[in-house]
């Protein structure tokens, strides 16, 4: 049972879709510097989007959590997504190299931005590479990671590492790879 | 500060929309005129009841009422919630009415709500409990309430006009809503339902399903209605009977329509239309499955009777956009957006989109929060801030990348602080875990080591079963005599002296059941048993059917009727009961290969005569044995049942010939069966095994390898080489996906697994 298609994909045959290629956004980073980005590339971000549906993209477009550095990794990806003869698989290797040369800092700042940006497929590739490096990591690596504070007691843990004592094997040393 | 300003309003339009967002805007209202002109003047008593209501579950609310009923003064108080309440809703309206806002009010309480509410269940004017259940508590989900401790539990069901039903509804507490944006409904994927009768036959359910299921089925295959006919004082105290369906879609939406059938109610207001008849369940069936249609075609993410709904939680949502796509807005939704604009002062920005027909809806929520939370400390789960706070990332984006983790990892990051500790162990994260798309199915076989002369289990690493892995967890002793599943990760094993237990083998938890311990008559042994392994899909329950067999050893003949034990996890016990229907014990059933457990219920193939071939069903929820035919041209049961797409497959091979075939049937509704492909004719097939993710089927072949036969490329591949000598069925092959479903549950321990431990060793010996 079909419903009926509300999202055409059909890019290439909307003249609306021409006209944002063409349109340049400005977007401003909390540092206050500007860059300039096609709107057909910068629309791939929901909130941005919606600011510029909504007419509130009145010229510039200020981020005031996103760092100049990250806005710039930002865009590269955004303006390879919407580049026109990239296929799937070379969007996916992009992807993958993208991700594999960040620390685990610069991924944090990425996952905000894409996170406050609402890009779907950043957000995604992130998570999944942020994921991979904590996979059998200490319980004090990841603390120090996402600066968290333990608030168990030393006896609490003591018991909760009992309770699952065969989990503990195996864990890698604590360096970032 | 001693005065309040009332704001005034006239009528006794949506008084319910009234009192709720009053209380939730903490601002006071007087009502007057309430139906001052009526013939029957002033407020009805379901009105009155909502009103009891709302001071059951507040503290300091101020309830003031004329002496004709007609003037109302209400001064809202604190949501308390709590647990363990009762209130009777009455029985002229049902318990529908009071469900919606009660559940927005627990969520925004100072304490988990759970209350029991008694009274009508279903009828044809609001929301039964089982739409409720289905398309209610999905869409609250998407607004980010945890699924933890949200439930609605059909204790009992009632219908007009003596009603006579009783719920448990629980409600979790939030800090504040999520804001969403929901504007693709996607396709619809299946469609689900249930039919009730309480009084009535259970027949005239078997009626509505086939009338649904006959417009259904030219269009999708996937439908699947359950029957729930209640007996004894489950049954209320009125006959009735009715259907409730929904259809749910690829990106999560889910559209339901229900009605119910029953006498009316003598003193309702509707007395003045004729005592009508009664509508056929046959009719019943297809209108409703018409309605559920027309309630696709409009577009939405919700159906007409949600609309409402939607919208106030998007105004209740913090100071953030939500966007929503509705099909035409009903009358009731546009007085919801009225009334939301004057007690919350939120606008909806309406955008129709003419190409579908559909409307978008767009609001910047009031930012309600629940200041009864911030005393609750570290513990709560959705406590975006606090985590903020210790933390770099934001709350979802945490909850995101520990969903990726594998179990062993996330059983140690449980250590790193409360606030993880509680992410990880709620209900919520356990099953997005394991529905997690990076949670893969993996191939477990048991195969057969000759260098070391034993039995081993292999789980293979990947998609192209380039190597497999021997963990330790996931082996078993040579005594185990059956092992099925897995069902949410969590086998059921059972050793050769008939001892049975629960296995998860990602948390290591090892759970053994009670020894089944039904009284038989001395003159009869069991010679023979059939098991089945299910989830009773009403309540989440583990379930384990047991059928013996007994023969007579005075008389040397078989003993009819065959026992059926039946295992329930909830309860933790055993039920034993014999089933007239399964007279005919002569007939052989076989225990198939694979878990062929579907949608709550289990399937056998059997045989009789070595000519007459049928399944046998076992319904986990009404613990009835249906009989389903297969295709008249099997003969011989030559073959096994599997899992193919969802529907119950028959692979039926001849094993006499030399070239050998797979013929492979599958049922999309009961008893309808197609034959969707033949495999061979090859020499070399011993035995079909089961399907891989749907898209290739296992073999067995007479060199005793593993070989997977693609359904759609036709080509094979080989992937084990271990090899017995004059082997037979060497293999048991599984599809394992870890699993944070734990086993242990109230009172009842579970133990670690460990094969080299004595208990292990025990329990299988």
């Amino acid at each position: 049972m079909a419903r009926k298609n509300r999202n055409p994909v059909g890019k290439n045959v909307d003249p609306e879709a021409q006209k944002k290629k063409t349109r340049t956004l400005t977007l401003k980073s909390s540092d206050g510097q500007e860059f300039s980005i096609s709107e057909s590339a910068a629309v791939l971000s929901i909130a941005i989007e919606n600011m510029v549906e909504d007419d509130c993209a009145g010229g510039v477009i200020p981020l005031p959590l996103v760092d100049g550095g990250t806005l710039a990794r930002v865009i590269t990806y955004l303006n390879k997504h919407a580049e026109d003869g990239a296929s799937d698989e070379e969007k996916r290797k992009f992807d993958e190299e993208f991700v594999s040369g960040m620390e685990m800092g610069v991924l944090f700042d990425v996952v905000l931005a894409a996170n406050y940006l609402d890009i779907r497929g950043l957000l995604r590739e992130v998570r999944r590479r942020i994921a991979d490096r904590m996979k059998n990591k200490s319980v004090e690596w990841v603390r120090k990671t996402f600066h968290i504070e333990s608030d168990f007691t030393p006896e609490e843990e003591e018991q909760m590492k009992k309770e699952f004592a065969w989990a503990w094997e195996g864990v890698d040393s604590d360096v970032d790879d | 500060m001693g005065k309040f300003s009332y704001m005034r309003l006239k009528g006794s339009q949506n008084l319910r929309l009234r009192l709720l967002l009053s209380t939730l805007s903490s601002t006071p209202i007087l009502i007057e005129d309430i139906r001052a002109d009526a013939t029957w003047p002033g407020l009805r008593p379901y009105e009155v009841s909502f009103l009891r209501l709302l001071e059951k579950v507040s503290d300091d609310c101020v309830v003031e009422i004329n002496e004709t009923g007609t003037k109302l003064k209400y001064k809202p108080g604190i949501v308390m919630s709590g647990r363990h309440l009762v209130h009777d809703c009455g029985t002229s309206r049902s318990i529908g009415y009071f469900l919606e806002p009660l559940v927005v009010l627990g969520l925004f309480g100072k304490k988990p709500l759970s209350i029991r509410l008694k009274g009508i269940t279903n009828d044809s004017k609001d929301p039964s409990v089982d739409t409720f259940r289905s398309a209610t508590i999905p869409m609250l989900k998407q607004f980010g309430v945890p699924s933890e401790g949200l439930d609605l539990k059909i204790e009992s069901r009632g219908v007009p006009p003596h009603g006579g039903g009783e719920v448990i509804l629980s409600v979790p507490i939030v800090d504040s809503l999520k804001a969403i944006t929901w504007i693709d409904e996607g396709m619809v994927k299946r469609i689900r339902g249930f039919t009730f009768s309480t009084r009535v036959s259970s027949q005239f359910e078997n009626t509505m399903i086939h009338a649904a299921r006959g417009i259904f089925n030219r269009l999708l295959p996937d439908v699947h209605i359950f029957t729930d006919h209640k007996a004894g004082e489950q049954a209320g105290k009125s006959p009735g009977y009715g259907i409730s369906l929904y259809a749910e879609t690829t990106s999560g939406c889910v559209i339901s329509v229900d009605t119910a059938v029953s006498y009316a109610r003598g003193e309702d207001e509707g007395e003045l239309e004729d005592e009508k008849e009664l509508s056929p369940p046959g009719d019943v069936g297809e209108e409703i499955a018409s309605a559920l249609l027309g309630e696709i075609e409009q577009g939405g993410v919700v159906d007409s009777t949600h609309q409402g709904l939607l919208f106030l939680l998007c105004a209740l949502c913090p100071q953030d956009v939500s966007k929503v796509r509705v099909g035409k807005l009903a009358p009731y939704a546009i007085e919801v957006l009225r009334h939301i604009r004057d007690f919350l002062g939120v606008k909806f920005v309406i955008k129709p989109d003419p190409s579908t027909e559909t409307v978008i809806l767009k609001c910047v929520g009031c930012g309600l929060k629940n200041l009864s939370r911030k005393y609750n400390g570290t513990h709560n789960i959705s406590g975006y801030m606090e985590s903020a706070k210790n933390g770099d990332l934001p709350e979802d984006v945490i909850l995101e990348i520990l969903l990726r983790l594998p179990v062993k990892t996330l059983l140690q990051l449980k250590c790193v602080c409360k606030h993880w500790y509680a992410l990880i162990g709620s209900l919520s994260f356990v099953n997005q875990h394991f529905s997690q798309e990076s949670n893969q199915e993996h191939l477990l076989i048991r195969h057969y080591r000759p260098d070391e002369e034993r039995y081993a289990f292999a789980l293979y690493v990947d998609e192209i079963f380039s190597g497999y892995e021997e963990p330790d967890h996931l082996q078993m002793p040579v005594t185990v005599a059956a092992l099925m599943g897995p069902l949410n990760g969590i086998f059921c094993v059972v050793s050769l002296s008939g001892h049975m237990a629960l296995l998860n083998p990602a948390l290591r938890q090892f759970k053994p059941l009670p020894l089944v311990h039904p009284y038989v008559q001395p003159h009869l042994s069991s010679y023979d048993d059939l098991l089945g392994f299910g989830l009773d899909p009403y309540n989440g329950d583990y379930k384990l059917v047991s059928i013996q067999y007994f023969w007579n050893e005075e008389m040397d003949v078989p003993h009819y009727p065959s026992l059926v034990s039946v295992y329930n996890s909830g309860s933790d016990s055993w039920r034993h009961f014999e089933d007239v229907n399964l007279v005919n014990s002569s007939r052989c059933a076989y225990r198939s290969l694979c878990n062929t457990y579907l949608n709550g219920v289990y399937y056998w193939l059997t045989e009789f005569n070595d000519t007459d071939v049928a399944i046998l069903a076992f319904d986990m929820s009404s613990e009835k044995f249906p009989e389903i035919q297969v295709p008249d041209c099997i003969k011989s049961k030559e073959g096994d049942l599997a899992l193919y797409e969802g529907s119950i497959a028959l692979l039926s091979c001849d094993l006499d010939k030399i070239d050998k075939c797979v013929d492979v049937w599958v049922m999309k509704k009961e008893g309808c069966w197609t034959k969707i492909l033949t495999v061979g004719p090859c020499q070399d097939i011993k035995w079909p095994l089961g399907f891989w993710k749907n898209s290739e089927l296992l073999l067995e072949t007479g060199t005793s390898l593993l070989t997977l036969y693609n359904v759609y490329t036709q080509k094979l591949r080989t992937v084990e080489a271990r090899r017995k000598e004059n082997g037979f069925f060497i293999y048991w092959v599984f599809s394992y996906k870890e699993s944070l479903v734990s086993l242990k549950g109230e009172g009842n321990k579970c133990k670690l697994w460990d094969t080299s431990s004595d208990l292990i060793r025990d329990f299988f010996k």
